[in-house]
């Protein structure tokens, strides 16, 4: 039992993909530990997204193994997979909430397909979910089409955090998302992680989320940038230690991210003075 | 190498590749199919799944099997009748209709405007879906997309193809009714009793059997498509096309096969039968 909680909450071991010709992971290795917020950073197409996807086996990696909670998932029967997967929660970076069910049921698909609960348990699950996420009860019967990108971002986490998960999945939570909603998902992401104490994975470009949210950073390279031997991870530590790194690559992405941060700030300072 | 050698080279090559896609897709399809079977075989889904499928399924085609099924009735006594009249045969009209809608055009048609209007809408949807990781997302709470996505359709097109060609037929036969004795001058009995006559159970039996395996192809070939589409709108508008034009060319080669198996079958009961 101690042995089973010491084990990381995720590990990926010499994994690889591709799609087609095209290789997007080259033999990484990953580990998320319990209570941690890891953050995944890269250029696109270096293959964020993808490797939270192979963590949670949306996606099948071509080689290497993948560890839930040390269990290998190889060894795990359908079920078990299944069952181990309703401790995961995945924010997709659309949200992808089902067009054809409105906000209530949306967000009680996995309470009404998992767990056996009576419907005034569902409602009452759903609504309290809702109100976490700062929507009111007001929105359950809305179709996702009429609410905003933040809006259906909200209603997409309150869906992921339904069935209680251990661990969460972030895609890419505050892109194409104005800078208040994206301070609100950050904001929910942190107060997520410490009120239902679960382990967060966030793939994202936006080096203020990085800072507010993650504890440990890994930076991926394209593999078609990479030397033969070398490791697909460019940078693995603390956020202070990134954001002071002197390899050019790693800075160049980094402060590169964080300068259009600070312009858009000063802008927005100017354009208030004035 | 001479340019001669170098062009039957790539057009051996292309050939190859051709072929080597068609035995991949068949595989994927065949894979996809035994997939589903598997899951039927687990249980039922849900009312509240499979009920929205049976109506946008079923009861939203019945416009469209209706005015099929009118003209298609209508069109078969205008063509036939000019025929039988040069053999003074006029009267048996109601035979003819009736058989041919019975047995085959009624079922075919049915199921090519399904395929039509059900399997590229099922293809789109699901479609839509991959690409906007909505299949993902229902694996990632805990669901089996196939269980909770296809296995209603398949059931839904299993179950009320039949149904939508045998009204089909049933409307087909009422427009050449209505056509041969209302515009034609065919006496109404004649009409009838010709047609209880000349069809036969077996015939009624055969036009349902083909209608089940149409709606098997048209649901494994819509979701399959759907299921594996590419990224973006070109991805989900080129699933469409290929899940109608897949099954158009399925429904046509079932018909063959199943008509030949069906005629051969029917004779090896019942040797004494004669062919008219």
């Amino acid at each position: 039992m101690n042995n089973a909680l010491s084990q990381p909450a995720i590990r990926l071991k010499d994994v690889s993909c591709w799609f087609g010709s095209q290789e997007v992971l080259r033999n990484l290795c990953v580990s998320v530990h319990r209570g941690e917020s890891l953050a995944i950073i890269g250029e696109s197409g270096c293959g964020k997204s993808v490797t939270m996807k192979v963590m949670m086996q949306l996606l099948t990696s071509n080689s290497g193994s993948v560890f839930w909670f040390g269990r290998q998932v190889d060894h795990l029967s359908r079920r078990d997979q299944r069952a181990t997967r309703l401790k995961f929660g995945y924010l997709f970076q659309g949200a992808a909430l089902f067009d054809s069910l409105n906000i209530f049921e949306n967000v009680a698909f996995g309470l009404r397909e998992n767990a056996s609960l009576a419907d005034n348990e569902i409602r009452d699950t759903v609504l309290r979910r809702l109100d976490d996420v700062g929507l009111s009860s007001d929105v359950r019967e809305k179709r996702p089409s009429e609410l905003s990108g933040g809006m259906q971002k909200r209603v997409g986490l309150a869906r992921a955090l339904a069935l209680d998960p251990q661990v969460m999945f972030y895609d890419e939570p505050t892109t194409g998302l104005d800078p208040l909603n994206s301070r609100r998902i950050d904001d929910l992401i942190d107060s997520v992680r410490e009120s239902h104490s679960v382990s967060s994975v966030v793939v994202t470009h936006d080096m203020r989320t990085v800072e507010r949210v993650a504890d440990r950073v890994i930076m991926l390279a394209p593999c078609h940038r990479l030397q033969t031997a070398e490791s697909q991870i460019l940078f693995e530590g603390s956020v202070k230690e990134l954001f002071h790194t002197t390899d050019p690559r790693i800075s160049e992405f980094v402060h590169g991210s964080a300068l259009e941060l600070s312009a858009g700030t000063q802008l927005r300072h100017e354009a208030s003075a004035a | 190498m001479a340019p001669m050698q170098a062009a039957a080279v790539q057009f051996s090559t292309g050939i190859g590749r051709t072929v080597t896609s068609l035995f991949e897709e068949a595989g994927a399809l065949a894979i996809f199919s035994v997939s589903i079977f598997r899951r039927l075989f687990c249980g039922l889904p849900r009312r509240r799944v499979l009920v929205p499928v049976l109506y946008e399924i079923g009861v939203r085609s019945v416009p469209v099997v209706l005015v099929t099924g009118s003209f298609i009735g209508m069109v078969l006594a205008v063509q036939a009748y000019t025929q039988f009249k040069l053999m003074h045969m006029e009267s048996r009209l109601g035979a003819i209709i009736t058989m041919t809608l019975v047995s085959e055009l009624g079922p075919v048609l049915a199921a090519t405007m399904l395929a039509g209007r059900v399997g590229s809408a099922m293809a789109a949807e699901l479609g839509t879906m991959r690409v906007t990781e909505q299949i993902s997302a229902i694996s990632a709470l805990g669901s089996d997309p196939l269980r909770y996505l296809v296995v209603p359709r398949f059931i839904a097109c299993v179950l009320l193809i039949p149904l939508l060609a045998a009204f089909g037929d049933a409307i087909g036969m009422f427009s050449g009714w209505v056509f041969s004795t209302r515009m034609l001058g065919v006496n109404s009995y004649q009409y009838w009793s010709h047609a209880i006559n000349f069809v036969t159970a077996w015939d009624i039996m055969a036009g349902l059997v083909k209608s089940v395996f149409f709606g098997c192809s048209i649901a494994i070939i819509a979701c399959h498509r759907g299921f594996h589409c590419g990224s973006g709108a070109e991805g989900v508008g080129r699933a469409a096309t290929e899940s109608f034009v897949l099954s158009f060319i399925a429904i046509l080669g079932l018909d063959f096969l199943l008509t030949v198996l069906l005629n051969t079958s029917y004779y090896l009961i019942w040797p004494q039968a004669v062919s008219l």
